[in-house]
């Protein structure tokens, strides 16, 4: 029987209808595109900045005493800063840090936070009550409280700040995660597959899950603003990373003392950071409208 | 047996915006319900016939679009009427019992809050309110909300009062609903699948119920239902809706005992019998709105398809004194004639 | 004769009730309360209770989705317990069920070919290309076409197709015994009558044994061939179908009947007088004593508040549990014990026996 029931062309056409489906709610939500392409925009910075930098050999150790302080101008868009480096340029390279931070820090809480999550909420017992209990334990100290602690005990580097962050991000994940599956779980069809014999394992990963991912992604964007902000901080306070990075709280800790009058160093790293998170949260609030859309069209049946 | 109209749906059609496109949901309905009448609106999922029930009270969702028609309820068109107007009318002359007792009332108020809360907001709405005296006439309203949930049959009104939604059954919450349909004495309920959440028992209870409560009232009622039974026990007229159009209008006993549209036939043969025998159903879906059949809407499904249903829409026409029906398999003088 | 396909005997389920931080037990729920019965192969069996009746909890447990409290269950004559795991899983694939909401039962995120393979996955049968084969060659025995439906999401599906889809997922390991939990009930009645059909079709081309669990009595008519009545997890009153209907003997069986909304004048004379019943279903926590029905039955006699009754047998399959048709107490059966209901007392608010 060698019968095509269907052909792959047929299944591109379906997904290719689905994908412009999601995005047609997307569209329609101004302020959620707008934070799209903010964030796209940071992103395509981040990966192209050492191309699109007008001077890449600022970012890192670089001096010019000749021309320091440089008000902004055609040559040097942001000005100079204390040593002569294109500020421009070292926004530019921060928007790398700044996102890998984020991509680095909310990877680990999701590699731990879902999986404890899940195995909380899918099965009771003293195993879900203990990991929920060092859940809250977690959770009671403010992060960036705790992320301080943390990269004061360890050297104050960049990677020892992100894991300080981690530390205190995973657990929200965890809790997410646990209401999550807790609610989907008394579901007719995770029933349903029970009776089919399914194991909790495959239930748990395979049935669960997926069902949960919503509020996970859209935590997920909002997260990236927040984390982006608690970095910075610990930036700032120099705990994170260090001079000559051009980490956009690096910098502001370094022009502050110049403001008001060379206003351009600690400024535009500043506008920088408020547009990142001002970017990801309109995404993040724009992915939540369109997934609560789907959520309730799926409940409320045909 | 014309009783006086009370409200009237005349040439009614309501579009809606969807990413696919415009999609035709009401197209062109007729309705009318007298005075003390009880109409039932049957129809089954997507026929359109909650989406009705929402456009009189003014409930419609943002994509809707009414393109056409009026709705005339006390001389009044409800479709011109600004928002303001429209809820003085809500609650008060016309009112909507809803389906699903366990949600339709808050659980973070007790029932006697629920109710108090409705006279109060009409107390002090109307003309010549007197926020001052509005403490010494708390106990005339309160004796209200007593005699109406004893109209409604609950055991003990005084208890209940204080009672919180969940700690009642759920034939108790439905009643309360009626309660608070009732509470301000409208001259039109519309029941919209009422005690389908319900066991049969109790429903059957409930409705019998309601029935008598209307009837000494005077109220008239439009029930919405896909349940023929439930239709015909409570109702003294029934349209049948499919694919947003009124295709068939009777008395009650008149429809059960004989249908004229095919659709509705398909529909009556389709339910199970106590005999043992059970219709085939009826071949096919309904319509897409937004491509809909160019004329008769139901042709693709029609045992008794001819030509002409693919290029005429056939009107509603009256074809014996009180029955309508929307099909060219009868023949009208009047519409054929001319 | 058919040999029985599944055997329930003195099943109980109780479910304990219990608060505060070391789960104290104050209460229990009896859900299923004592229940035996025969499901003969290739028959239906329809099981028929309002809510708090007990009637999808005994589902459940005749297919081992809940282990029985008490009470053997069997299966082709082996007892479902102490079976080691190959056995257990060898038996749980001739058992499938329906349930009832087509809404919730299919998972959202999977597309229709991995919902129906999924059991086909589960016990590790076949190659992916073999389980594609078997996944479209059941949807054709649902009558829906594999092209349009392989790949479609749930919430792109009409209520009639999604119950077809679960079906198929039903069939997928060629069980021999299905439970239908409630099929129809969130259905239009005219994509109703095209489920029951597919249904009969599907039981006759596969042999399958179904049971049946409907609160809609008429529709149970048109299905089954024996029906069996609940309570507050006992069963009433068991007949063949037909039977049932022309002479039902438990006052709690007279009285659903005669609620039944006909739409028929020819129904009428089928059904018996309106039996208003008083006040409402108790909470399966607080089951009364004796016969659960006795609080607002209206043929009570002394004694019904203190005995449960046990199953009688008043005609061949037919058993009732009620004192009124046990030989202990004169078997005096029902007649003259119905209250007639005039119209006028109707309206009055009169009904028998009044709100509790």
């Amino acid at each position: 029987m060698a019968e095509t029931i269907i052909t792959t062309q047929e299944i591109w056409v379906t997904r290719r209808e689905e994908a412009r489906r999601a995005w047609y709610r997307f569209r329609s939500s101004t302020l959620a595109l707008v934070g799209l392409g903010i964030v796209l925009g940071m992103a395509a910075v981040a990966i192209l900045a050492p191309y699109i930098a007008p001077y890449p050999q600022h970012a890192g150790g670089f001096v010019d005493f000749a021309n320091t302080f440089q008000p902004p101008s055609r040559a040097h868009l942001f000005g100079t800063d204390d040593v002569g480096r294109d500020v421009f340029t070292r926004v530019l390279f921060g928007a790398r840090i700044s996102l890998f931070t984020g991509f680095v820090v909310l990877s680990i809480a999701l590699a731990i936070g879902i999986p404890l999550g899940l195995i909380a909420g899918y099965w009771t017992g003293w195993v879900s009550s203990l990991i929920m209990r060092i859940t809250d334990v977690f959770l009671a100290l403010p992060s960036i409280v705790l992320a301080l602690a943390v990269a004061a005990v360890l050297k104050p580097t960049l990677t020892n700040a992100m894991i300080a962050i981690a530390f205190t991000w995973w657990p929200w994940y965890t809790r997410l995660v646990y209401g999550e599956v807790l609610s989907i779980k008394q579901e007719a069809f995770v029933e349903a597959s029970r009776s089919v014999g399914a194991s909790p394992w495959r239930i748990a990963f395979r049935e669960i899950l997926p069902n949960a991912w919503s509020p996970i992604v859209v935590k997920l964007t909002l997260d990236m603003g927040f984390v982006i902000l608690v970095e910075t901080g610990l930036s700032f306070l120099g705990l994170g990373a260090q001079p000559p990075t051009p980490a956009w709280g690096t910098m502001i800790a370094e022009g502050r003392i110049y403001m008001p009058a060379n206003w351009w160093l600690a400024t535009f790293p500043g506008l920088a950071i408020f547009l990142t998170v001002l970017g990801f949260n309109l995404l993040g609030d724009g992915l939540r409208d369109v997934f609560d859309v789907q959520i309730e069209q799926w409940r409320g049946g045909a | 047996m014309q009783a006086e109209p009370l409200l009237e749906i005349r040439n009614l059609s309501i579009h809606f915006h969807t990413y696919e496109g415009r999609a035709r949901v009401i197209n062109g309905i007729e309705l009318v319900i007298g005075k003390g009448e009880s109409v039932a609106l049957v129809g089954e999922t997507g026929c359109g016939k909650s989406i009705t029930a929402k456009a009189i009270l003014g409930l419609l969702p943002p994509n809707a679009e009414v393109v056409s028609g009026r709705i005339l309820f006390q001389g009044q068109d409800l479709l011109r009427l600004k928002e303001e107007e429209l809820r003085r009318i809500r609650g008060r002359h016309i009112a909507m019992i809803f389906q699903d007792p366990s949600t339709a009332l808050n659980p973070v108020f007790t029932v006697g809050e629920q109710l108090m809360d409705v006279l109060i907001y009409r107390d002090t709405q109307g003309p010549g309110r007197r926020k001052d005296g509005a403490f010494r006439r708390h106990s005339a309203l309160r004796q209200r909300c007593l005699e109406m949930l004893q109209l409604v049959r609950i055991p003990d009104p005084e208890a209940t009062m204080a009672r919180y939604p969940n700690e009642l059954s759920g034939g108790m919450r439905q009643r309360v609903l009626i309660a608070l349909a009732l509470l301000q004495g409208p001259e039109l309920v519309i029941a919209d699948e009422i005690g389908t959440a319900l066991d049969v028992s109790i429903q059957d209870q409930i409705l019998q119920e309601l029935k008598e409560l209307v009837r000494t009232q005077g109220t008239s009622v439009l029930y919405i239902t896909h349940n023929l039974g439930v239709a015909r026990m409570v109702s003294d007229r029934v349209y049948v809706m499919y694919a947003g159009e009124v295709v068939e209008v009777a008395p009650t006993d008149t429809l059960f005992r004989r249908q004229l549209h095919p659709y509705a036939q398909g529909l009556l043969a389709a339910v199970p019998r106590l005999t043992g025998a059970i219709g085939g159903g009826i071949e096919g879906r309904i319509p897409d709105y937004i491509a809909s059949p160019p004329a008769c809407r139901f042709e693709p499904r029609c045992p008794y398809r001819m030509p002409i249903c693919t290029e005429v829409r056939p009107p509603l026409v009256e074809v014996e004194a009180g029955r309508w029906v929307a099909c060219h398999l009868y023949p009208h003088p009047r519409r054929d004639g001319a | 004769m058919n040999a029985a396909l599944v055997e329930a005997i003195d099943v109980r389920k109780i479910f304990p009730l219990t608060t505060g931080l070391f789960r104290r037990r104050v209460g229990e729920v009896r859900a299923v309360d004592g229940v035996t019965l025969t499901v003969q192969a290739g028959e239906t069996l329809a099981v028929v209770g309002e809510s708090g009746s007990g009637k999808t909890t005994l589902a459940k447990v005749l297919i081992g989705l809940l282990p029985p409290t008490s009470g053997v269950i069997r299966f082709d004559g082996v007892p479902l317990t102490g079976l080691d795991d190959r056995s257990w899983r060898s038996i749980r694939r001739q058992m499938q069920i329906v349930f009832q909401d087509p809404a919730s039962s299919l998972n959202p995120r999977k597309r229709v070919k991995d919902i129906v393979g999924e059991p086909l996955e589960v016990h590790g049968i076949g190659t992916p290309a073999e389980r594609l084969r078997r996944v479209a060659e059941l949807l054709e025995r649902v009558e829906l076409p594999p092209r349009d439906f392989l790949f479609r999401y749930p919430h792109t599906l009409s209520g009639g197709q999604r119950q077809r889809v679960a079906i198929a997922r039903a069939l997928a390991l060629n069980p021999k015994f299905v439970v239908l939990d409630e099929p129809t009930s969130a259905l239009d009645v005219s994509v109703q009558a095209k489920i029951v059909a597919l249904l009969r079709k599907l039981q006759q081309e596969f042999t399958l044994t179904y049971l049946f669990i409907s609160h809609d009595l008429s529709l149970v008519r048109t299905v089954a061939d024996t029906i069996a009545v609940m309570y507050l997890g006992k069963i009433v009153e068991i007949a063949p179908a037909g039977e049932l209907f022309r002479t039902p003997a438990h006052p709690y069986t007279r009285a659903l009947l005669s609620a039944i909304p006909v739409v028929d004048d020819a129904e009428r004379a089928l059904v018996p007088e309106r039996i208003p019943l008083s006040g409402e279903i108790p909470s399966a926590a607080r089951i009364p004593p004796g016969c659960p029905f006795h609080p607002r039955c209206y043929a009570r006699i002394e004694g019904c508040e203190r005995i449960v009754p046990e199953p009688v047998e008043i005609a061949p399959g037919h058993f009732v549990r009620c004192l009124l048709y046990d030989p202990a107490f004169g078997a005096p059966g029902l007649a003259g014990r119905v209250p007639v209901i005039s119209r006028e007392s109707m309206g009055r608010g009169g009904t028998v026996g009044g709100m509790g």
